[in-house]
């Protein structure tokens, strides 16, 4: 075979992840000739690999801006190369926009930390989760802009609650800072301790920063059907008809209001 | 702005925290090492030429390939090359294009390995002459990581690179790191493999980090050299005299500084060590 075809095949492959994938599959019966011919005595599986690691340079810088410690736990557990090379079967070339560029990999990532071989990876859905809801919330704060609230009200079966800045909600199994603190010290992800939590992201508008609360199912479920439209009422009988004290729910909504994170109107502005 | 580098020069690969590190610690590095991909997007970068020594890096030219760089690519690396002053252009042993399986041009952008046989040999030879006529500066090649066999091959890369230094006076940009991950990849003894390499044409020395994942040894910018780079780095200092040697420390925004200035002193040691300061 000559030396062109050889790398035309690595080249064509190393861009089109359909046909890396066809170049994968020794039983495919509907290769083109030359690439076969081309393919031939070539490690697929190596060249796969490469062109994850091609994928991971390239996103390097803008991954450890944004996802630095999603990054580094994928290494510490020696499965970056494997999920970059996953992500350019999936996806092919990254996209342009850093934003697109972000939410690709996070898919693929989200993908990977949600499947049962990651289950082994203790860690990698606490930080990935923590990393991507800081990510939302600067993107939200950087493309929507949130109106000065009207006039509050105090709390009342009819007013409405309103959030002040965009929140996501995630539960926690281990700290990620926790997590993070272990890999600086080079420890097992392990020895960060175990501690089942609701955490809240809210963002800060006038800072553009985000700042965590630790909060209860009930703060979880209170916020999920804070929607500009129920009034107190609505939400509270809700959350109580999910299992939930109406003394707990209604002492939520004023903590929640307490922390910033909502307010109260009435429903005619 | 030239710099002279009669003595050896000890620089850092362009990346976001040097000219920081710079301005925080004059005369820690000689130079900057900049690649000529970055300077057509990152205009921060293009602003350092002309006010600082730098020197051009190249993974455009796909001197291994058997797609001709075009005339529109080579006016833009020499204009570059002509405003930095630069003392050579480093080049890929590589190739980035190639011909498409509908006879397109494919841009991997990225450097492969090429097939290590006698018709590409020829070919990196033709090129390298041509371009250095077109460029009007002399290109030293870089080893490449070799992290798989490539089909075709007749040779391995280090046989491939002595044929190329028997048969031509080209000097060579040795990055270790490249050279340990094929060896390693190619089972290969490297304290023993780097004896039988035509050390003399070392020009240039690249330095940075190298991981193992998935049974495979890879290229890492984003790590330290390691132990054995240094090794290796000692090895080469004690039978030529590079003319410059650059840290490649550049796939990490957030690099941690002390890991750089410590590696640039333990470069600096080396060298007086060995008798080149």
């Amino acid at each position: 075979m000559s030396t062109e075809a050889n790398m035309t095949v690595m080249a064509s492959a190393l861009v089109d992840s359909k046909l890396l994938s066809a170049i994968q599959n020794p039983l495919a019966q509907d290769l083109n000739p030359d690439v076969r011919a081309g393919a031939e005595g070539l490690d697929s599986q190596k060249l796969a690999l490469f062109a994850g690691f091609i994928t991971m340079v390239r996103h390097n810088n803008d991954l450890f801006q944004h996802l630095p410690n999603t990054l580094r736990v994928l290494r510490h557990y020696g499965v970056e190369l494997s999920v970059f090379r996953d992500h350019f079967l999936a996806t092919g070339r990254p996209a342009k926009l850093l934003a697109d560029k972000i939410e690709r990999a996070l898919t693929t990532l989200r993908h990977f930390a949600d499947s049962r071989r990651a289950t082994r990876f203790v860690g990698l859905r606490d930080v990935l989760t923590h990393e991507e809801c800081h990510w939302r919330i600067s993107q939200d704060l950087a493309n929507y802009h949130y109106p000065v609230p009207p006039a509050r009200v105090g709390v009342s079966a009819r007013a409405i609650p309103q959030k002040l800045a965009p929140t996501y909600v995630a539960r926690i199994m281990r700290a990620p800072e926790k997590l993070v603190a272990a890999l600086n010290e080079r420890q097992p992800l392990r020895s960060a301790a175990y501690r089942p939590h609701y955490r809240l992201y809210v963002g800060d508008v006038r800072a553009c920063a985000v700042r965590t609360i630790r909060v209860t199912r009930c703060a979880c479920q209170v916020l999920g059907l804070v929607d500009r439209r129920r009034a107190c009422a609505e939400i509270l009988a809700l959350v109580v008809r999910e299992g939930q004290r109406l003394e707990t729910a209604r002492a939520t909504l004023l903590a929640l209001s307490d922390a910033d994170v909502i307010s109260f109107h009435n429903g005619t502005t | 702005m030239r710099l002279s580098f009669e003595h050896p020069r000890v620089g850092l690969a362009y990346a976001g925290y040097v000219p920081g590190l710079m301005s925080r610690h004059a005369g820690l590095i000689d130079y900057i090492e900049m690649a000529f991909e970055r300077l057509q997007h990152d205009p921060q970068a293009a602003l350092l030429v002309g006010k600082t020594p730098t020197v051009l890096h190249c993974a455009s030219l796909s001197i291994a390939g058997t797609v001709s760089a075009s005339d529109a690519l080579l006016g833009e690396v020499r204009h570059w090359a002509t405003q930095m002053a630069t003392p050579w252009i480093g080049e890929h042993l590589a190739f980035v294009t190639a011909i498409g399986l509908h006879g397109e041009t494919v841009n991997v952008g990225y450097t492969v390995a090429p097939p290590l046989n006698p018709s590409s040999l020829e070919r990196v030879i033709a090129a390298r002459h041509r371009y250095e006529r077109t460029l009007d500066h002399q290109i030293i090649l870089e080893n490449p990581p070799q992290y798989f066999r490539v089909p075709s091959s007749t040779m391995t890369q280090f046989d491939f690179i002595r044929a190329l230094c028997a048969e031509t006076d080209l000097e060579l940009l040795f990055d270790i790191s490249h050279f340990l991950i094929t060896a390693r990849n190619s089972g290969i003894d490297p304290q023993r493999a780097v004896r039988k390499l035509p050390l003399d044409r070392i020009r240039e020395v690249h330095l940075s980090g190298v991981r193992y994942e998935m049974q495979t040894y890879w290229d890492d910018h984003g790590e330290p050299a390691p132990e054995e780079a240094f090794l290796v780095l000692r090895e080469i200092l004690a039978h030529s005299r590079p003319s410059a040697i650059t840290l490649e420390y550049n796939w990490c925004a957030l690099f941690p500084e002390d890991v750089v200035q410590a590696d640039i002193q333990r470069v600096r040691q080396s060298l007086a060590e060995t008798g080149h300061a």
